[in-house]
């Protein structure tokens, strides 16, 4: 996949979801407001989602003329492995508080980075995770979420 | 003058002193680090000041706003990699001065005009700000919702070669920001029976996802190669008086420059420095030797960008509608502190805004010595592998998202955001228009209403009102510039055959 046809395929995808809220503007839960001359909930993002159906039809359109660049799929790989990582960091942190992940993830994502110096790396996780820890919760005052299995973190 | 003497006040305690010192020691830590850059800067100490006093809170951004764009200029001079896109032009003399030898005298001038710069733009501000906000008390709805559009429209512009791609990024903004509870009928919109959305999208999760974690991600698909940067020893050198004497003019348009663009909406500290290197490459003294090592790009360069941190407020604080990403942060910030949304700072909260001149006087003294003091240990910063350093960005962006509310649905906001930042960007979208879009969208959705009601329902006589019709004019030629150039484009190239 190459970057210029990508950014055709975002501009569409946009168009898409854009004519769909368009068209959920029109649902009856907004039709409530008719009193309000025409200037009710949907007025303001009727104006926008018009301005975003042309716009992301432009880009669309720019998109297809323009030349292309091959792209690493391995380095596309690796941003997903990131993501995902993240996401599962960030889903975990809800029902396993914050130090676990936080250990866990400090762990796992300088690697899939390409940083192999593991004793550095699993040093540095637990170290950082209690202090940050540490710092939010105990100096902050910010609470931090806390695990179902221990009292403290 | 009371409010001068309160600002003082505020500024005058140990926390603020503080956040001062740690806000420009961190900044220019974190600029010297290539990729980090205000932006994330920032968002790494938003959760920090949560649980700070507005002032100190204030204080640290401010110090980590200015020092990061001075701290990428040591990089730029060092490794020749700015840390920050700002200090790009200054790689252009700093780095092959470096080469030959006289890096502690690169770092001296950049310290020196950056130092320059930074107060000459606080000045500006201090002018500026005050003048503006009492022109804006002529300012209706009407007039704010022109300015709403025409800084929008400004933001998308400077999106070179993607100004398609900018406007859609501010619309998608202004969208966004309307989810949630409509303010004035109180309807839902856009919830789709989700009584989590009914709170709409909170802004400081969105600003960490799109800027710190979608940096992550962009990383990580680049496969960036860790690298030992840094072998040399670094020292400090000032320049004597008599080189800076015949440079004294080109500092003062560098600063002018800097200072004029940094008001602007949208446009920010890296073109104020190339417009300034650019005309230091048409007037300077030494213009000739521009590119190989010459103090006159440096003073140019360095000048101008620092130069746009002081003036880049003057929107922010005088009218409420933030120029960059930066100043979105900080107004966020300042919401989350209790400060009204609607209205701006100068007419509600005096003595904060001339406790923010102070703090901008002490951050810039601070980093002429927290430069020649620290140049040495801020260059071994950049030995610190970088998927270790993104890892621990991450952590700390994390907590900034959720420290806002203790929300969990904060989290997926920064991750959604953040996922959605990494796929814009890859598709060549710039990501400063959507913030700025979601910061505006309730100003301009809220003095469009207004003023059709002042209008009786009529959109034509919007044009009816001076400021506002100059508003629309420039606004349009803005938007229908880049059309005509092409078309121009067009016809120059068929013309011969």
């Amino acid at each position: 996949m190459a970057k210029t046809s990508f950014s055709s395929v975002i501009g569409g995808l946009i168009l898409l979801t854009t004519a769909f809220l368009i068209w959920h503007t029109f649902d009856d839960v907004y039709q409530t407001s008719l009193l309000t001359a025409g200037r009710g909930p949907v007025f303001f993002p009727r104006i926008v989602l018009g301005a975003m159906a042309v716009f992301s039809l432009i880009v669309m359109v720019e998109g297809l003329g323009e030349t292309c660049e091959p792209v690493s799929l391995s380095a596309f790989a690796v941003a997903g492995l990131a993501v995902a990582l993240t996401g599962a960091y960030i889903f975990s942190i809800n029902w396993a508080g914050f130090v676990i992940p936080t250990v866990l993830f400090t762990a796992l994502l300088p690697f899939v980075l390409g940083y192999k110096k593991w004793k550095t790396v699993l040093t540095i996780s637990v170290i950082y995770a209690f202090a940050v820890w540490y710092i939010f919760e105990k100096v902050f005052l910010i609470i931090l979420p806390s695990s179902p299995w221990f009292e403290v973190i | 003058m009371e409010a001068f003497s309160l600002g003082l006040e505020h500024v005058l305690t140990l926390s603020a002193l503080l956040a001062i010192l740690v806000g420009t020691v961190l900044g220019v830590a974190v600029g010297v680090l290539p990729g980090l850059g205000s932006v994330i800067g920032i968002t790494m100490v938003l959760p920090f000041t949560f649980s700070m006093e507005q002032i100190p809170a204030l204080a640290l951004m401010l110090g980590i706003y200015c020092g990061s764009v001075y701290g990428g200029s040591i990089s730029a001079i060092m490794i020749n990699t700015p840390g920050t896109p700002q200090a790009a032009a200054t790689a252009l003399d700093g780095f092959p001065m470096a080469q030959r030898g006289d890096a502690d005298l690169a770092l001296g001038w950049t310290t020196a005009a950056s130092v320059i710069g930074g107060l000459f733009s606080v000045l500006v501000l201090i002018i500026a700000a005050p003048q503006l906000a009492a022109f804006s008390l002529n300012f209706t709805a009407i007039e704010y919702f022109a300015l709403g559009i025409f800084a929008l429209i400004c933001i998308a512009n400077v999106s070179r070669g993607a100004m398609a791609k900018g406007l859609l990024a501010g619309a998608i903004g202004l969208f966004l920001a309307t989810i949630g509870v409509d303010h004035v009928t109180g309807d839902m919109r856009f919830t789709f029976g989700s009584f989590e959305m009914t709170a709409g999208i909170s802004l400081i999760p969105a600003i960490v996802g799109l800027f710190a974690l979608s940096e992550v991600f962009i990383r990580a698909s680049e496969s960036t190669v860790v690298k030992e940067l840094v072998t040399h020893k670094v020292g400090f050198r000032l320049p004597p008086w008599s080189e800076w004497r015949p440079r004294l003019w080109l500092l003062f348009k560098s600063c002018t420059i800097g200072s004029f663009v940094g008001t602007l909406p949208g446009t920010g500290a890296a073109t104020a420095a190339f417009i300034a290197y650019g005309e230091a490459k048409r007037s300077a003294p030494h213009k000739e030797k521009l590119g190989t090592g010459e103090p006159d790009g440096l003073v140019a360069a360095e000048s101008a960008n620092n130069a746009v941190t002081g003036s880049a407020m003057v929107p922010t604080l005088a009218l409420g509608i933030p120029g960059d990403p930066v100043t979105a942060v900080m107004r966020g910030t300042f919401i989350v502190h209790g400060l009204s949304s609607s209205a701006p700072p100068i007419t509600e909260n005096l003595d904060l805004v001339y406790a923010v001149f102070l703090i901008l006087v002490a951050v810039n003294i601070l980093m002429f010595f927290v430069g020649a003091l620290g140049a040495q240990v801020f260059t071994r910063a950049l030995r610190v592998p970088e998927p270790l350093l993104m890892t621990m960005v991450t952590v700390i962006a994390i907590v900034g998202a959720y420290g806002v509310r203790g929300n969990p649905l904060d989290l997926a906001t920064a991750f959604v955001a953040g996922v959605g930042g990494f796929v814009l960007r890859k598709a060549g979208f710039p990501l400063a228009p959507l913030v700025i879009g979601m910061v505006l969208s309730q100003m301009i959705e809220n003095s469009l209403r207004q003023g059709l009601l002042l209008t009786r329902g009529s959109f034509l006589a919007f044009f009816e009102r001076p400021i506002a019709l100059t508003l629309f004019i420039i606004t349009a030629v803005m938007l229908v510039w880049p059309l005509v150039r092409y078309l121009r484009r067009r016809k120059s190239l068929k013309g011969p055959s």
